[in-house]
């Protein structure tokens, strides 16, 4: 509920900016969410449909013992590396996290799941940076981005800790 | 990957295109397969369960990401390209770095939009450790994924604590590019770049 109120009032704010500078533009703006909304509607109730369905079959206990977030360090590790091959864009990858909370994996190490998806992209890596970039770009922001993962696991893991010590 | 792109190009309203093609087919023919195969290992009544609990997670998804597109697409519309590219070519050193990771947050749209952005940039001589803070704050601190995947799906407090998690990330990845090797062109980029500063240093109306 907290989230529509916050969203709800982003979105009256921008409106008003955008029909302040025009109505076309805001018109425009409507016309294009719409449209994104109505392609990723099915997806996402594919998606879903799928990750209810495994999560249903899926070895909670190898997966909390794994990833858990009891697995500390270690899991933040393996979820780096899952997180970092897992070539698909957020409509494959949140029903993922989803059903990876839902088997017993610790917050910490889904971030670390998160970032290694989002920093390393193999998918966008090829279509996108290598041909626009070059190779050496990609091998330099590769390199500066390998202690990501485990380093934003790590930090959230001491926010919780943290958290955990207050309540 | 694909929906993305494609929505970039369509200007007109393709319903029918929207809606099926070769991703939604994979992805039902996925949600089938995990079907039976969750109806063959734990029964039809687990599949009934996940069925009804989905329904509602959808319901309580739909609205939430209807208005995070609609934001979305307002912030596309209101900050131009051209915008983007201006303050993140001009500045260099933490400065740079902490503008680009600002703007990098910002800065709506999928890879089509912000690689050749950032690709015209570094060819027009944008600092390493800048574009590479760039590109890690679109990546983990992006308000469009934010709004519309990380809040719908995983709730404001988990949503808080990775954003604060991954706050220094930019600055980390930055940091580290610039002690890796650079290559001939990237020093001679580099000279001539101090060179033109020390210049404007010693006669500021040469600027202009």
């Amino acid at each position: 509920m907290t989230a529509i109120l916050i969203m709800g009032s982003m979105a009256l704010v921008l409106a008003i900016i955008a029909w302040r500078r025009s109505p076309t533009l805001l018109r425009g703006a409507f016309r294009n969410a719409f449209l994104r909304f109505v392609e990723v509607l099915p997806r996402i109730a594919f998606a879903f449909m799928a990750a209810g369905f495994i999560s249903k079959i899926a070895p909670a206990d190898v997966i909390g013992h794994a990833i858990g977030y009891e697995s500390g360090m270690r899991g933040i590790l393996i979820a780096t590396v899952f997180g970092g091959f897992t070539p698909a864009g957020p409509i494959v990858s949140f029903p993922i996290v989803v059903v990876l909370l839902a088997s017993g994996a610790g917050f910490p190490q889904v971030v670390a799941f998160l970032t290694a998806w989002s920093v390393f992209a193999f998918h966008r890596v090829m279509i996108y940076e290598a041909p626009l970039m070059g190779y050496r770009f990609v091998a330099i922001r590769l390199g500066s981005s390998l202690i990501l993962p485990p380093l934003c696991g790590l930090l959230v893991w001491g926010m919780m800790e943290a958290l955990a010590l207050l309540r | 990957m694909t929906v993305e792109t494609k929505s970039f190009r369509r200007d007109r309203l393709d319903l029918r295109a929207a809606l099926f093609d070769t991703s939604v087919l994979v992805l039902a023919g996925l949600a089938v397969v995990a079907g039976v195969a969750c109806w063959w290992i734990a029964g039809a009544d687990a599949v009934a369960d996940s069925l009804y609990k989905d329904v509602f997670m959808f319901l309580d998804l739909a609205p939430k990401m209807a208005i995070a597109f609609f934001v979305a697409a307002l912030v596309t519309a209101l900050v131009p390209r051209a915008f983007i590219a201006k303050w993140l070519g001009e500045k260099a050193g933490f400065k740079g770095v902490a503008l680009a990771t600002g703007i990098g947050a910002v800065t709506p749209g999928g890879p089509m939009i912000s690689f050749p952005l950032v690709s015209s940039l570094s060819k027009a001589g944008a600092s390493r450790s800048t574009v590479i803070a760039y590109l890690t704050s679109w990546e983990t601190l992006g308000f469009q994924r934010i709004l519309i995947w990380e809040i719908p799906l995983l709730g404001i407090e988990y949503t808080v604590m990775r954003f604060i998690g991954s706050l220094p990330l930019p600055f980390v990845a930055a940091l580290v590019a610039d002690y890796l090797p650079r290559n001939e062109e990237e020093k001679r980029l580099i000279a001539l770049a101090e060179a033109k500063e020390e210049d404007n240093a010693k006669d500021p109306q040469a600027k202009s």
